[in-house]
């Protein structure tokens, strides 16, 4: 499931209402974005749901304040009733 | 008439065991495909970088940065080693930061220059033409990619941005250009043959660029050289913990200009 997001209100709700968890960025690729004529990349993450399975989210890369390297933990929040159709999440620690 | 009663609900139920199959088939199809994401998503989140997962498009995920690093000494050697021992020692360590900070291996397209000459001739075969005419806007040659953007030589009014990715060794074609009724009445002027300029020359200003990089202190690997045809010079953003610098060349290559931003 891939989204992207902006915008002060949804990541104020995510941080509200979020449920915490680790995820890990396991793939960056190109997006098929072009920016000021430079690319933009998507990174992807992935997190585990309270039932176990796993469920993966994306960020643009000009939507994040920082770099993440392949492998990287981090804590997110997520919104847990859009979690399996249109998962949001943010970096608690941006 | 009876026969045509008898018709009616077998022709239902035709219908009916024809739409189980198919239900049957696309939950199958659904939930095993299911399966194999989460094992997949399972893969990715307890062994981040074993490799193992989508193959294909994980950029270089099959080599190691190891392997990585021997094959840069190797194309540096190849095309008679340009630095000394200390500029090759930060080079190597630049390069292998970046590697790390990306678990990307492809780093290797502007040490190359016979490589990014051959990916020159190659969009003259992609646009099935005998002289490929670019758009005055920059050209940009990264350490994996190569992005320029050309006319059309079927339609001279439509412009497009190219792009040359390592990963699948080969040009595709991207967005359209947008452009205005002046630019339309000024296409001549905007216009120029590819042939006028080499992109091999990315190389010798890429290494030009590395050279004094390494007397910067924390210096970063860049991205690589960016040609402007209206200033018909390449220009680089050298970073470093200190301060950047603005480095350019000429059309050819000559440094004209090194200087802190």
């Amino acid at each position: 499931m891939i989204f992207s997001f902006d915008g002060k209100l949804v990541r104020a709700i995510v941080n509200q209402y979020g449920m915490p968890t680790e995820a890990v960025m396991y793939k960056s690729g190109y997006s098929g974005i072009m920016l000021n004529y430079q690319y933009i990349d998507r990174y992807r993450f992935v997190f585990q749901l309270p039932d176990s399975t796993y469920q993966d989210a994306s960020l643009l890369e000009h939507h994040m304040k920082k770099w993440y390297h392949s492998g990287e933990r981090l804590t997110i929040k997520y919104l847990p009733l859009t979690a399996s159709f249109y998962p949001i999440i943010i970096d608690i620690n941006e | 008439m009876k026969k045509r009663v008898l018709f009616v609900p077998l022709f239902i139920g035709l219908i009916f065991f024809n739409s189980c199959d198919r239900v049957k088939k696309a939950f199958h199809e659904t939930f095993s495909d299911e399966n194999q994401r989460q094992e997949e998503l399972s893969d990715a989140f307890n062994n981040p970088n074993s490799g193992t997962r989508n193959g294909k498009d994980e950029v270089g995920r099959e080599k190691t940065i190891e392997d990585a690093m021997k094959e840069l000494r190797t194309i540096i050697n190849e095309h008679d080693n340009v630095f000394d021992k200390q500029q090759m020692e930060k080079v190597e360590e630049m390069v292998k930061k970046e590697m790390e900070k990306w678990g990307n291996t492809e780093f290797f397209l502007l040490f190359q220059p016979d490589k990014l000459d051959k990916i020159q001739e190659e969009l003259y075969l992609f646009l099935n033409t005998d002289e490929v005419m670019l758009y005055s806007s920059p050209i940009f040659v990264d350490y994996d990619r190569v992005r320029v953007v050309a006319v059309n030589p079927k339609n001279k009014s439509e412009v497009d941005w190219y792009s040359y990715e390592t990963k699948t060794d080969k040009w595709r074609k991207q967005e359209p250009k947008k452009l205005s009724k002046n630019d339309l009445e000024h296409m001549d002027k905007n216009i120029y043959p590819f042939s006028t300029i080499k992109l091999s020359t990315a190389h010798q200003v890429y290494t030009e660029a590395l050279k004094r990089l390494a007397d910067i202190e924390g210096g970063e690997l860049p991205s690589g050289p960016t040609y402007y045809h209206n200033r018909q010079l390449w220009s680089m953003i050298l970073r470093g913990s200190r301060a950047d610098y603005k480095f350019e060349a000429d059309k050819d290559g000559n440094v004209i200009k090194f200087e802190m931003n």
